[in-house]
């Protein structure tokens, strides 16, 4: 499996615990707009568990933006490769 | 399961660490137009100088409106009053949050509640509580250590000719926990209230309501709130009598239309329904975090009596 995909994998079990969903329940392309309880606050927990699951660190300006599974996949891996980089 | 990721002190941490540019403190008297710009532009209930300094500089209970600046920019705001419980207990009560659009989603939120925490401790309160509407009582959930406890219903009288001549003779108020008001409490919240008019209706044996006419701008319709009341509450009786005249009394005032709280668990509830009340659909919720393990109890929506009043925007 890429790691493109495991990220997605990984992100639809995060994201169906922290809104307590089954994740067979989730929508294909989950996103604050189709997942109950991925509001403000939902947000920044689903971001804090992110963060601590993946073992990385989004940056400020980004984290008001990653509203969807996709957006937040695209960040954790560009955040994974401009950690490696280092 | 449920994630109570904002209860925990690393997690709080990295929000202080999203919000690293934010300055959470009290707001001072130099806040106020800043303060009341920010509520303008969001509401449509637009808010005035004295109302800010009535609420927060000079109230008569300990109370803090919490601030949160990015710079010069202010971000958004939290306010936070202390009150006593009839059951001698000091409670808080949180009202006016707002945060600007461009500053949600990073949790800023949860640093001015951690702050209305803090105050609350700073005062002995055993819990926290508040009265929210549908998008409040979102955010309350979302912090995962408060409890939406109960649903507060707005019953409304149309018409006077609809109250019962029957009178419901059953039932006490006593008993129920509910925010004390004693005197200067209630003469800085009706009679030095800068946005509303309220009047007294006294009875002869001492009983009284606190009622509110306000005219909507718009349609200009006329509405009669019934905000607060005292009375023998061991005898529903007299309550129901103290409605009757404080309906008479509001549509002499040319009201078309009668509100109040009562709560489904309590009589009064019964009784305002046998006078010809009716729910109007309007709905506020009921939202509670008990800082004490031993007041869990106030998590019990059943031994909570509420009025209008208790909301500041009534």
């Amino acid at each position: 499996m890429s790691d493109h995909n495991n990220i997605r994998r990984r992100l639809r079990k995060i994201i169906a615990i922290v809104f307590e969903l089954e994740e067979s329940n989730l929508p294909d392309q989950p996103s604050s707009q189709n997942v109950s309880g991925w509001d403000s606050l939902g947000h920044i927990g689903l971001i804090l568990q992110v963060e601590d699951e993946f073992g990385i660190r989004f940056e400020t300006e980004a984290i008001p933006t990653l509203f969807s599974m996709d957006l937040l996949a695209d960040e954790i891996e560009r955040v994974q490769q401009s950690q490696a980089l280092r | 399961m449920r994630l109570s990721v904002f209860n925990n002190p690393k997690h709080l941490d990295r929000i202080r660490d999203i919000n690293a540019r934010i300055v959470v403190r009290p707001a001072q008297g130099s806040d106020t137009e800043k303060v009341i710009n920010l509520i303008n532009t969001q509401y449509d209930r637009q808010k005035t100088v004295d109302y800010f300094y009535w609420q927060f500089i000079n109230p008569v209970h300990p109370a803090r409106l919490i601030v949160a600046y990015d710079g010069d920019i202010l971000a958004g705001f939290y306010g936070v009053q202390i009150h006593r419980l009839s059951s001698g207990e000091t409670c808080a009560f949180t009202i006016d949050l707002l945060i600007r659009k461009e500053y949600r989603n990073r949790g800023l939120f949860i640093l001015l509640e951690n702050e209305a925490h803090q105050f609350a401790l700073e005062h002995k309160a055993v819990a926290i509580t508040t009265v929210a509407n549908q998008e409040g009582m979102k955010a309350y959930v979302g912090l995962r250590t408060w409890k939406v406890i109960g649903t507060i219903p707005t019953l409304e009288l149309l018409t006077l000719s609809s109250v019962s001549p029957g009178l419901e003779k059953k039932g006490s108020l006593r008993g129920f926990i509910y925010f004390s008001k004693d005197k200067d409490y209630r003469y800085w919240r009706y009679d030095s209230n800068p946005e509303y008019k309220y009047d007294y209706l006294t009875m002869p044996d001492g009983a009284f309501a606190v009622t509110k006419i306000f005219q909507d701008p718009i349609t200009h319709k006329v509405f009669g709130d019934i905000v607060d009341f005292e009375s023998d509450w061991s005898r529903l009786i007299n309550l129901q009598i103290l409605f009757t005249k404080a309906i008479e009394h509001l549509k002499r005032q040319g009201a078309e239309l009668v509100t109040t709280w009562a709560l489904l668990h309590t009589s009064l509830y019964s009784m305002l329904k046998s006078l010809g009340f009716t729910e109007s659909g309007l709905v506020r919720h009921f939202c509670v975090k008990v800082l004490k393990p031993e007041y869990f109890h106030l998590y019990e929506f059943p031994r909570w009596h509420l009025v209008q009043a208790d909301a500041e925007i009534y």
